[in-house]
């Protein structure tokens, strides 16, 4: 590799400590470094006191489970790699490396040694991290780091030697190979799971993962997956670590010889992938996940009528509602994949309310909880998905007040929405959720209100992009930190004052829907009284200075 | 020949973003490469630049093939993108440092390198994070990233977006000064004016085909020949709001 693709590596390391550098200036950047990184601290620290409390015992987890599902796991995470890999038939270069190095006296081949190089500079940090979320699943110290490093480093190489196979195989060709191929595999996965589901009462996962691997096919295709998880569990150094290590080693090492064997017509489809990339990047930054995968180009399929003026509250909430209708496809996605994780269990649990007992409470408490903290996260139609517009919004002839209400509608009734369809779903597979539906119905809303307006709130007075500008940005996570201790404190408050008075009046009345009816309005005020808050912040936002980079 | 294209066609699928176009820009030559939204112009400039590989076709930079030689291709050659995304966690001098690297410049390149911050007035920004500069500043550091190695080709896709007046009479200055010590340069822009400032010979395109290639001197020869008494702009709308009419004037750039 040439020296000037090293100098390269180096400057972009020593930059990213600058960055870090940089963002501890400002007093706020230091405060949130701080609790961010604090936070960080505790939790590596616990699981590094929890990973080597038990060592004096053996392994904390059984050794042989983890040699049973580990090749499971990563040949899942390779398939999955394949068949999944968004249309990128391309190895990863940002907007930067193809302006400067595509153009630039480089081969492809010194191209790819540039990526892998990076890629194992990557996986050193990761290794770090990853190292200590595994030990107690390792024999050792050495074998965890050893092993998670080569088994990072392979699942690099087969996902870069995968898309350059794919480059080279061509892209029609691929692309239609690979939809029959998903077909097929989605075909058959629904088939065996049909032929599952008769006798799942009699098996277990284990079992079934077990009679997997053992068949002749499976066993062949998990043979070289399964030196690097011997080497993660060996209990000697000599010979089971150094072996299976070496020849988790060769693995990657063919891995990369198929890489630069291959050199493959790369560019051009790396070069529009970065490209995708990029600009799905931003709409992240700018917008959180739900318009990370909305449509940023095609044809307009549909509109929303106009809301009515209300001061202007109704035209900004209907902006905010176009863009979100626009950007369901992300919202689908996660709902699919929530719906997934549902829909599995059910198969296991009674099919009517009469066998499944607890389970359709405890789920839709779950997913109701699961619903409170992810959805406002992910569905930032408001100030948060703004922030690149905030000068806009601040030439608008509206008092700050009204446009507040207008940004935070949109989320709140998106969010309530999803809950009322999840508890439906509950209540059509079995049933028994009417007073839930009832609840919601009334509560939701307000509820919803509240939690989007904490959000912005925060936003507003520690402006943040959604996602982190650089790897491992404390600020990123210290912001995190403060808005579930704010989102607990207004949520505990509301919590508090509403169940005190909903408790006194259901004493005195007997009557649930006289509480119902007492509590509502008190949680709406709560909401009600952030607004003034969230105007003052969004008034005292300075675009120039407050603007996140 | 420091560009040299012929037969050049680049096929998305079924679409067809280039047709056939063949053109050569000898050195000191500057040519315009003008023609509607679409019309394949950066298209071109990215099959030059070793990004996009043609459909068919033979791409030259310097005398050497992209397709056999493309690294040494590619040493000659500088390519400045509309929209230049630089490295955000570098400085502007450490893209200097890199390209330096990379084109294995000799000794002593530290003296060019000012000597651009100061015709580029980005001396300040020296060493400022690129992410931090303006969208202008931007592009002068990659205009600057693009000279510093004293390319004998040179690629500008739309130069002069966000720059600013005194900005734009220095772009100006450094492509007539670099055409003037031998480089061949390619301008793809918008901005009829700055074509007819700047350039010596004319290529428009037209949904992907080459409507008319000639020097501007000829052209406005031909047209005072003609008794047309017609400005480049409405050339340009003729041309591409009726390409037959161009059949007279395609000369072929000679």
């Amino acid at each position: 590799m040439p020296r000037a693709l090293w100098l390269l590596l180096w400057l972009r390391f020593t930059g990213w400590f600058r960055r870090i550098g940089l963002n501890l200036r400002t007093v706020k950047g230091l405060l949130l470094a701080v609790l961010g990184g604090g936070m960080l601290f505790l939790w590596l620290g616990s699981l590094v006191v929890s990973a080597f409390l038990p060592t004096a015992q053996g392994p904390a987890v059984d050794p042989s489970a983890v040699r049973q599902y580990g090749p499971l796991i990563l040949l899942a995470y390779c398939v999955l790699t394949s068949a999944f890999s968004a249309g990128e038939r391309a190895v990863s270069f940002s907007p930067g490396e193809v302006n400067f190095l595509f153009p630039g006296p480089f081969s492809r081949r010194q191209l790819l040694l540039y990526k892998i190089a990076g890629t194992f500079f990557m996986s050193l940090l990761t290794t770090l991290f990853l190292t200590f979320v595994l030990l107690r699943y390792a024999s050792s110290l050495l074998t965890a780091a050893v092993s998670v490093l080569l088994a990072m480093l392979f699942l690099q190489l087969f996902a870069m030697a995968a898309a350059l196979v794919a480059s080279y195989a061509g892209a029609q060709a691929y692309n239609r190979r690979r939809r029959v191929g998903l077909v097929l595999l989605l075909g058959v996965l629904i088939f065996g799971l049909f032929q599952a589901s008769r006798g799942l009462g009699d098996l277990d996962f284990g079992t079934i993962a077990g009679e997997l691997s053992e068949s002749t096919v499976v066993y062949v295709v998990l043979s070289p997956l399964r030196w690097f998880v011997e080497s993660f569990t060996a209990e000697q150094v000599w010979p089971g670590f150094v072996v299976n290590a070496l020849l988790s080693l060769m693995v990657n090492l063919g891995l990369v010889a198929i890489v630069l064997g291959l050199d493959a017509q790369y560019l051009e489809a790396a070069s529009a992938a970065s490209e995708k990339t990029y600009e799905r990047l931003q709409r992240l930054r700018r917008g959180g996940a739900a318009a990370a995968w909305s449509a940023g180009t095609g044809k307009v399929r549909f509109s929303l009528p106009d809301l009515p003026r209300l001061g202007g509250v109704g035209p900004v909430a209907w902006r905010q509602m176009v863009s979100a209708t626009r950007g369901l496809k992300g919202l689908f996605v996660f709902l699919l994949i929530l719906g997934l994780t549902m829909v599995w269990p059910m198969f296991f649990t009674g099919r009517n309310a009469a066998e499944a007992g607890d389970m359709p409470h405890i789920y839709a408490a779950m997913l109701l909880g699961l619903s409170v903290f992810t959805l406002p996260m992910m569905l930032t139609f408001d100030f948060r998905g703004d922030v690149d517009r905030m000068d806009v919004l601040k030439s608008l002839p509206l008092p700050a007040w009204r446009l507040s209400v207008g940004q935070l509608l949109t989320p709140a009734l998106m969010i309530a929405l999803v809950q009322l369809g999840i508890l439906g779903v509950l209540q059509a597979v079995w049933g028994g959720m009417s007073m839930y539906l009832i609840a919601a119905a009334a509560f939701a809303l307000p509820v919803n209100f509240l939690l989007v307006a904490i959000e912005n709130l925060m936003f507003l007075l520690f402006p943040t992009r959604m996602v982190a500008a650089t790897p491992a940005d404390f600020q990123l996570m210290g912001r995190y930190m403060l808005l579930f201790m704010a989102k607990f404190c207004f949520l505990g408050l509301a919590a508090g004052m509403t169940t005190l008075a909903g408790a006194v009046v259901y004493v005195l009345t007997d009557s649930h829907v006289v509480a119902g009816a007492v509590c509502w309005p008190i949680v709406l005020a709560v909401g009600a009284a952030l607004v003034p808050l969230i105007a003052s912040a969004f008034k005292r936002f300075d675009v120039a200075r407050d603007t996140p980079p | 020949m420091s560009i040299r294209v012929e037969d050049y066609h680049k096929n998305y699928g079924p679409t067809v973003a280039v047709e056939g176009v063949s053109f050569v820009v000898r050195p000191g030559e500057i040519l315009g490469l003008i023609g509607p939204n679409g019309a394949g112009k950066t298209t071109t400039l990215r099959a030059l630049a070793g990004i996009l590989q043609p459909t068919r076709g033979r791409l030259c930079i310097a005398d050497h093939d992209l397709a056999t030689s493309p690294v040494v291709a590619k040493s000659a050659l500088a390519y400045i993108p509309d929209d230049p995304r630089l490295f955000d966690q570098l400085t502007t001098w450490e893209h200097f440092r890199f390209i330096a690297s990379a084109y294995r410049l000799p000794a002593g390149w530290q003296a060019d390198a000012e000597a651009l911050l100061t015709q580029f007035e980005l001396t300040e920004k020296r060493d400022a994070l690129t992410s931090e500069l303006s969208r202008g500043m931007r592009q002068k550091v990659a205009i600057c990233c693009g000279y510093l190695h004293q390319p004998s080709a040179v690629l500008l896709d739309e130069p002069l977006t966000g720059l600013d007046p005194r900005g734009i009479r220095t772009m100006k200055n450094s492509v007539a000064q670099r055409a003037a010590a031998g480089v061949a340069v390619i301008i793809s822009s918008h901005l009829l004016s700055l074509v007819e400032d700047l350039c010596t010979h004319i290529l428009v395109l037209h949904h992907g085909r080459q409507v008319l290639h000639t020097s501007l001197a000829e052209l406005r020869q031909q047209v005072a020949a003609e008794g047309r008494h017609e400005t480049l702009e409405q050339l340009f709308f003729r041309l591409t709001e009726t390409p037959q009419d161009v059949l007279p004037v395609e000369t072929g750039g000679a």
